[in-house]
Protein backbone atom coordinates (compact mmCIF):
# COMPACT_ATOMS: atom_id res chain seq x y z
CA UNK A 1 0.00 0.00 0.00
CA UNK A 2 1.37 3.48 -0.64
CA UNK A 3 2.15 5.97 2.28
CA UNK A 4 -1.17 7.89 2.71
CA UNK A 5 -3.42 4.39 2.34
CA UNK A 6 -3.76 3.59 6.31
CA UNK A 7 -4.75 7.43 6.71
CA UNK A 8 -7.66 7.18 4.37
CA UNK A 9 -8.89 3.68 5.56
CA UNK A 10 -8.70 5.30 8.97
CA UNK A 11 -10.76 7.94 8.23
CA UNK A 12 -13.51 5.58 6.17
CA UNK A 13 -13.13 4.18 9.72
CA UNK A 14 -13.94 6.83 11.72
CA UNK A 15 -17.05 7.06 9.47
CA UNK A 16 -17.98 3.50 10.04
CA UNK A 17 -17.66 4.20 14.08
CA UNK A 18 -20.12 7.28 13.51
CA UNK A 19 -22.37 5.14 12.35
CA UNK A 20 -22.23 2.77 14.70
CA UNK A 21 -23.21 4.97 17.47
CA UNK A 22 -25.93 6.16 15.77
CA UNK A 23 -27.66 2.49 15.54
CA UNK A 24 -26.70 2.27 18.72
CA UNK A 25 -28.25 4.74 20.07
CA UNK A 26 -31.27 4.81 17.89
CA UNK A 27 -32.09 0.86 18.13
CA UNK A 28 -34.35 1.39 21.35
CA UNK A 29 -36.46 4.49 19.46
CA UNK A 30 -37.07 1.99 16.67
CA UNK A 31 -39.98 -1.08 16.83
CA UNK A 32 -39.24 -4.08 15.16
CA UNK A 33 -41.36 -3.78 12.60
CA UNK A 34 -40.88 -0.03 11.24
CA UNK A 35 -37.17 0.10 10.62
CA UNK A 36 -35.60 -1.82 13.95
CA UNK A 37 -35.16 -5.02 12.39
CA UNK A 38 -33.33 -3.54 9.44
CA UNK A 39 -31.39 -1.12 11.52
CA UNK A 40 -30.06 -4.10 13.92
CA UNK A 41 -29.16 -5.87 10.57
CA UNK A 42 -27.40 -2.80 9.24
CA UNK A 43 -25.36 -2.12 12.70
CA UNK A 44 -23.98 -5.60 12.40
CA UNK A 45 -22.81 -5.08 8.95
CA UNK A 46 -21.35 -1.82 9.84
CA UNK A 47 -20.02 -3.61 12.74
CA UNK A 48 -17.72 -6.10 9.97
CA UNK A 49 -17.08 -2.56 8.12
CA UNK A 50 -14.84 -1.85 10.84
CA UNK A 51 -13.53 -4.55 11.64
CA UNK A 52 -12.65 -5.05 7.83
CA UNK A 53 -11.19 -1.32 7.63
CA UNK A 54 -8.92 -2.41 10.71
CA UNK A 55 -7.54 -4.92 9.19
CA UNK A 56 -6.92 -3.15 6.21
CA UNK A 57 -5.56 -0.65 8.16
CA UNK A 58 -2.88 -3.40 10.08
CA UNK A 59 -2.15 -4.61 6.96
CA UNK A 60 -0.58 -1.46 5.69
CA UNK A 61 1.65 -1.67 8.96
CA UNK A 62 -0.25 0.92 10.56
CA UNK A 63 -1.83 1.84 13.55
CA UNK A 64 -6.85 1.60 13.62
CA UNK A 65 -8.15 4.64 14.40
CA UNK A 66 -9.90 3.66 17.86
CA UNK A 67 -13.55 5.49 18.06
CA UNK A 68 -14.12 8.96 19.08
CA UNK A 69 -15.15 9.35 22.76
CA UNK A 70 -18.37 10.53 21.88
CA UNK A 71 -20.23 11.64 18.09
CA UNK A 72 -22.46 14.17 17.36
CA UNK A 73 -25.62 12.26 16.75
CA UNK A 74 -28.27 15.22 17.49
CA UNK A 75 -31.27 14.40 20.00
CA UNK A 76 -33.44 12.20 18.14
CA UNK A 77 -36.30 11.41 20.16
CA UNK A 78 -38.82 9.39 17.41
CA UNK A 79 -38.25 6.20 15.66
CA UNK A 80 -38.74 8.58 12.46
CA UNK A 81 -35.86 11.41 14.03
CA UNK A 82 -33.80 8.33 14.00
CA UNK A 83 -34.23 7.05 10.72
CA UNK A 84 -33.43 11.02 9.10
CA UNK A 85 -30.15 10.77 11.54
CA UNK A 86 -29.04 7.35 9.61
CA UNK A 87 -30.11 8.63 6.34
CA UNK A 88 -27.45 11.85 6.68
CA UNK A 89 -24.65 9.27 7.98
CA UNK A 90 -25.56 6.62 5.40
CA UNK A 91 -25.01 9.65 2.70
CA UNK A 92 -22.28 11.20 4.48
CA UNK A 93 -20.17 7.49 4.29
CA UNK A 94 -21.25 7.10 0.75
CA UNK A 95 -19.90 10.51 0.35
CA UNK A 96 -16.86 9.81 1.67
CA UNK A 97 -15.85 6.46 0.39
CA UNK A 98 -16.66 7.70 -3.12
CA UNK A 99 -14.39 10.41 -2.23
CA UNK A 100 -11.80 7.78 -0.88
CA UNK A 101 -11.82 5.33 -3.32
CA UNK A 102 -9.66 6.98 -6.11
CA UNK A 103 -6.95 7.91 -3.93
CA UNK A 104 -6.51 4.22 -2.76
CA UNK A 105 -3.46 2.97 -4.35
CA UNK A 106 -3.90 -1.05 -4.50
CA UNK A 107 -6.66 -2.33 -6.76
CA UNK A 108 -7.67 -5.05 -4.30
CA UNK A 109 -8.13 -2.62 -1.70
CA UNK A 110 -10.04 -0.22 -3.30
CA UNK A 111 -12.95 -3.23 -4.78
CA UNK A 112 -12.89 -4.02 -1.15
CA UNK A 113 -14.03 -0.87 0.13
CA UNK A 114 -16.05 -0.59 -2.68
CA UNK A 115 -17.96 -3.83 -1.75
CA UNK A 116 -18.74 -1.80 1.78
CA UNK A 117 -19.58 1.59 -0.21
CA UNK A 118 -22.44 -0.63 -1.94
CA UNK A 119 -23.91 -2.52 1.07
CA UNK A 120 -24.19 1.66 2.12
CA UNK A 121 -25.94 2.28 -0.80
CA UNK A 122 -28.96 -0.61 0.38
CA UNK A 123 -29.01 0.49 3.26
CA UNK A 124 -29.83 4.19 2.28
CA UNK A 125 -32.23 2.54 -0.12
CA UNK A 126 -34.02 0.18 3.14
CA UNK A 127 -34.07 3.71 5.33
CA UNK A 128 -35.77 5.72 1.68
CA UNK A 129 -38.34 3.56 1.86
CA UNK A 130 -39.14 3.85 5.34
CA UNK A 131 -39.11 7.36 5.14
CA UNK A 132 -41.42 6.93 2.47
CA UNK A 133 -39.81 7.59 -0.23
CA UNK A 134 -38.36 5.98 -3.51
CA UNK A 135 -35.41 3.37 -2.07
CA UNK A 136 -33.31 3.65 -5.22
CA UNK A 137 -34.12 6.76 -7.37
CA UNK A 138 -31.26 7.60 -9.36
CA UNK A 139 -28.67 6.12 -11.69
CA UNK A 140 -25.79 6.64 -9.84
CA UNK A 141 -25.29 6.61 -6.35
CA UNK A 142 -23.45 9.89 -5.10
CA UNK A 143 -24.13 10.31 -1.41
CA UNK A 144 -25.53 13.89 -2.00
CA UNK A 145 -28.99 13.50 -1.16
CA UNK B 1 -24.30 -17.56 -0.88
CA UNK B 2 -28.48 -16.83 -1.48
CA UNK B 3 -30.03 -20.05 -2.18
CA UNK B 4 -33.34 -18.23 -0.94
CA UNK B 5 -32.37 -15.17 -3.46
CA UNK B 6 -31.05 -16.78 -6.29
CA UNK B 7 -30.66 -20.42 -5.81
CA UNK B 8 -27.36 -20.40 -8.05
CA UNK B 9 -24.64 -19.93 -4.94
CA UNK B 10 -21.79 -21.26 -6.87
CA UNK B 11 -22.10 -17.82 -8.92
CA UNK B 12 -22.30 -15.81 -5.89
CA UNK B 13 -19.60 -13.20 -4.30
CA UNK B 14 -21.56 -11.78 -1.57
CA UNK B 15 -18.99 -12.39 1.28
CA UNK B 16 -19.15 -12.87 4.64
CA UNK B 17 -15.57 -13.58 5.32
CA UNK B 18 -14.44 -10.04 5.51
CA UNK B 19 -13.00 -8.11 2.50
CA UNK B 20 -9.70 -8.59 2.81
CA UNK B 21 -10.94 -12.41 2.03
CA UNK B 22 -12.94 -11.50 -0.21
CA UNK B 23 -10.02 -9.64 -2.73
CA UNK B 24 -8.18 -12.18 -2.12
CA UNK B 25 -8.89 -13.58 -6.21
CA UNK B 26 -6.87 -11.91 -9.21
CA UNK B 27 -8.78 -8.77 -10.49
CA UNK B 28 -6.44 -7.52 -12.28
CA UNK B 29 -6.17 -6.58 -16.29
CA UNK B 30 -5.06 -10.11 -16.73
CA UNK B 31 -8.09 -11.51 -15.11
CA UNK B 32 -10.41 -9.51 -16.98
CA UNK B 33 -8.87 -10.33 -21.01
CA UNK B 34 -9.24 -13.89 -20.10
CA UNK B 35 -12.65 -14.08 -19.11
CA UNK B 36 -14.89 -16.59 -21.72
CA UNK B 37 -16.74 -14.21 -24.70
CA UNK B 38 -19.66 -15.94 -25.82
CA UNK B 39 -18.94 -18.66 -28.37
CA UNK B 40 -20.60 -17.13 -31.49
CA UNK B 41 -18.18 -14.24 -31.37
CA UNK B 42 -20.53 -11.51 -29.77
CA UNK B 43 -17.84 -9.10 -28.23
CA UNK B 44 -15.15 -11.17 -30.00
CA UNK B 45 -13.50 -8.04 -31.22
CA UNK B 46 -13.80 -5.96 -27.67
CA UNK B 47 -10.41 -4.38 -26.08
CA UNK B 48 -9.22 -6.60 -23.26
CA UNK B 49 -6.68 -4.23 -21.40
CA UNK B 50 -6.48 -1.21 -19.91
CA UNK B 51 -9.30 0.99 -19.37
CA UNK B 52 -11.26 0.11 -22.38
CA UNK B 53 -11.19 -3.63 -21.65
CA UNK B 54 -12.63 -2.95 -18.82
CA UNK B 55 -15.43 -0.57 -19.62
CA UNK B 56 -16.18 -2.67 -22.55
CA UNK B 57 -16.43 -5.76 -20.31
CA UNK B 58 -19.30 -3.74 -18.09
CA UNK B 59 -20.77 -2.60 -20.57
CA UNK B 60 -21.38 -6.10 -22.43
CA UNK B 61 -23.07 -7.03 -19.28
CA UNK B 62 -24.99 -4.00 -19.25
CA UNK B 63 -26.35 -4.40 -22.40
CA UNK B 64 -27.31 -8.49 -21.31
CA UNK B 65 -29.34 -6.62 -18.13
CA UNK B 66 -31.19 -4.44 -20.49
CA UNK B 67 -32.06 -7.60 -22.61
CA UNK B 68 -33.45 -9.03 -19.15
CA UNK B 69 -35.31 -5.77 -18.01
CA UNK B 70 -36.83 -5.70 -21.67
CA UNK B 71 -37.59 -9.45 -21.28
CA UNK B 72 -39.70 -8.94 -17.80
CA UNK B 73 -41.37 -5.50 -19.07
CA UNK B 74 -42.63 -7.53 -22.20
CA UNK B 75 -43.72 -10.54 -19.78
CA UNK B 76 -46.03 -8.93 -18.02
CA UNK B 77 -46.05 -10.87 -15.24
CA UNK B 78 -45.45 -8.52 -12.35
CA UNK B 79 -47.77 -6.52 -10.18
CA UNK B 80 -48.26 -3.11 -10.39
CA UNK B 81 -45.42 -2.31 -7.56
CA UNK B 82 -43.14 -4.48 -8.62
CA UNK B 83 -43.36 -3.21 -12.46
CA UNK B 84 -43.09 0.15 -11.66
CA UNK B 85 -39.37 -0.34 -10.30
CA UNK B 86 -38.36 -2.86 -12.84
CA UNK B 87 -39.59 0.19 -14.87
CA UNK B 88 -37.31 2.76 -12.84
CA UNK B 89 -34.32 0.37 -12.64
CA UNK B 90 -35.01 -0.20 -16.66
CA UNK B 91 -34.67 3.63 -17.07
CA UNK B 92 -31.18 3.29 -14.89
CA UNK B 93 -29.66 0.60 -16.55
CA UNK B 94 -29.99 2.29 -20.12
CA UNK B 95 -28.28 5.47 -18.66
CA UNK B 96 -25.41 3.19 -17.03
CA UNK B 97 -25.13 2.04 -21.32
CA UNK B 98 -25.34 5.52 -22.09
CA UNK B 99 -22.44 6.60 -19.75
CA UNK B 100 -20.11 3.85 -20.26
CA UNK B 101 -20.77 4.38 -24.66
CA UNK B 102 -19.36 7.47 -23.46
CA UNK B 103 -16.45 6.92 -21.78
CA UNK B 104 -15.38 3.90 -24.66
CA UNK B 105 -16.01 6.94 -27.27
CA UNK B 106 -13.69 9.48 -25.21
CA UNK B 107 -11.25 6.71 -25.04
CA UNK B 108 -11.43 6.43 -28.92
CA UNK B 109 -12.80 2.93 -28.53
CA UNK B 110 -14.91 0.86 -30.51
CA UNK B 111 -18.73 0.27 -28.63
CA UNK B 112 -19.58 -3.38 -29.01
CA UNK B 113 -22.61 -4.25 -30.52
CA UNK B 114 -25.38 -5.99 -27.99
CA UNK B 115 -26.32 -9.59 -28.10
CA UNK B 116 -28.01 -9.75 -31.77
CA UNK B 117 -31.33 -12.29 -30.67
CA UNK B 118 -32.22 -13.71 -27.88
CA UNK B 119 -30.23 -16.97 -28.41
CA UNK B 120 -27.16 -14.92 -28.55
CA UNK B 121 -27.98 -13.19 -24.89
CA UNK B 122 -28.85 -16.00 -23.60
CA UNK B 123 -25.59 -17.78 -24.01
CA UNK B 124 -24.17 -14.57 -22.96
CA UNK B 125 -25.68 -14.94 -19.84
CA UNK B 126 -24.53 -18.57 -19.39
CA UNK B 127 -20.77 -17.07 -20.07
CA UNK B 128 -21.71 -15.43 -16.55
CA UNK B 129 -23.34 -18.76 -14.43
CA UNK B 130 -27.19 -17.29 -14.63
CA UNK B 131 -29.12 -20.32 -15.69
CA UNK B 132 -32.40 -18.61 -15.95
CA UNK B 133 -34.65 -18.30 -18.86
CA UNK B 134 -34.97 -14.78 -20.83
CA UNK B 135 -38.18 -16.95 -22.47
CA UNK B 136 -39.84 -18.43 -19.74
CA UNK B 137 -41.39 -15.49 -17.43
CA UNK B 138 -44.44 -16.52 -16.55
CA UNK B 139 -44.70 -15.70 -12.92
CA UNK B 140 -43.29 -13.24 -10.88
CA UNK B 141 -40.67 -14.88 -9.48
CA UNK B 142 -39.21 -15.72 -12.38
CA UNK B 143 -38.68 -12.45 -13.57
CA UNK B 144 -37.57 -11.10 -10.22
CA UNK B 145 -34.99 -13.86 -9.90
CA UNK B 146 -33.75 -13.35 -13.08
CA UNK B 147 -32.90 -9.62 -12.56
CA UNK B 148 -31.65 -10.46 -9.36
CA UNK B 149 -28.52 -12.97 -10.95
CA UNK B 150 -28.25 -10.29 -13.50
CA UNK B 151 -28.17 -7.28 -11.29
CA UNK B 152 -25.54 -10.17 -9.50
CA UNK B 153 -23.63 -10.30 -12.26
CA UNK B 154 -23.65 -5.90 -12.73
CA UNK B 155 -22.33 -5.76 -9.76
CA UNK B 156 -19.26 -8.07 -9.89
CA UNK B 157 -18.45 -6.31 -13.16
CA UNK B 158 -17.90 -2.87 -11.25
CA UNK B 159 -16.15 -4.33 -8.60
CA UNK B 160 -13.47 -5.87 -10.81
CA UNK B 161 -13.60 -1.88 -12.70
CA UNK B 162 -13.16 -0.46 -9.54
CA UNK B 163 -10.24 -2.39 -8.94
CA UNK B 164 -8.39 -2.14 -12.83
CA UNK B 165 -9.43 1.18 -14.11
CA UNK B 166 -6.83 3.27 -14.11
CA UNK B 167 -8.70 6.54 -14.45
CA UNK B 168 -9.36 8.23 -11.23
CA UNK B 169 -12.73 9.69 -12.81
CA UNK B 170 -14.04 6.35 -14.39
CA UNK B 171 -12.90 4.64 -10.64
CA UNK B 172 -15.60 6.73 -9.06
CA UNK B 173 -18.18 6.57 -11.78
CA UNK B 174 -17.80 2.69 -11.72
CA UNK B 175 -18.46 2.73 -8.28
CA UNK B 176 -21.28 5.01 -8.21
CA UNK B 177 -22.97 2.39 -10.72
CA UNK B 178 -22.37 -0.01 -8.74
CA UNK B 179 -24.05 1.47 -5.66
CA UNK B 180 -27.08 1.76 -7.84
CA UNK B 181 -26.69 -1.93 -9.10
CA UNK B 182 -26.59 -3.04 -5.34
CA UNK B 183 -30.22 -0.83 -4.60
CA UNK B 184 -31.81 -2.81 -7.76
CA UNK B 185 -30.75 -5.66 -6.27
CA UNK B 186 -31.99 -4.89 -2.68
CA UNK B 187 -35.33 -4.08 -3.73
CA UNK B 188 -35.70 -6.38 -5.99
CA UNK B 189 -34.73 -9.19 -3.05
CA UNK B 190 -37.26 -7.30 -1.27
CA UNK B 191 -40.11 -7.66 -3.47
CA UNK B 192 -39.13 -11.32 -3.70
CA UNK B 193 -38.82 -11.59 -0.01
CA UNK B 194 -41.50 -9.67 1.17
CA UNK B 195 -39.01 -7.24 2.39
CA UNK B 196 -37.13 -9.12 4.36
CA UNK B 197 -34.31 -7.30 5.16
CA UNK B 198 -32.68 -10.48 6.39
CA UNK B 199 -33.05 -11.47 2.58
CA UNK B 200 -32.94 -8.04 0.96
CA UNK B 201 -29.79 -7.21 2.72
CA UNK B 202 -28.13 -9.87 3.44
CA UNK B 203 -24.33 -9.46 3.57
CA UNK B 204 -22.25 -6.69 4.83
CA UNK B 205 -19.62 -6.52 1.81
CA UNK B 206 -20.91 -6.65 -1.73
CA UNK B 207 -18.76 -7.98 -4.72
CA UNK B 208 -21.70 -9.73 -6.72
CA UNK B 209 -20.95 -12.40 -9.10
CA UNK B 210 -18.65 -13.75 -12.14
Amino acid sequence: MAPGDAGILNSLLDLEYHAIAAYSAGLPLLHPEDGGRAAKQFLGQELAHAVALQDLVKDAKAKPAKPRASYDLGSPRTGEEVLVLLHKLENAQLAGYLAMIPLLAPGKVRSAVAAIFANEAQHLAVIRSRLGRAPAPEPLVTGRE
Amino acid sequence: MTPALSENPATRRELVSGAVAMVGGAVGVGAISAIAQPADGWAASAPTVGDAGVLTRALQIEQLVVIAYERVLSAGALGPAGSGAVRGFYSHELQHVSTLERALMDLGATIPAPPHDTASAQRGLSVHHVPRSLTQLGTARDCLKLLIDVESVAEGAYFDAVASLGDAGRMRTAAEIMGCEAQHWTVLSGLLNRFNVLRSVPYPFVAGSK
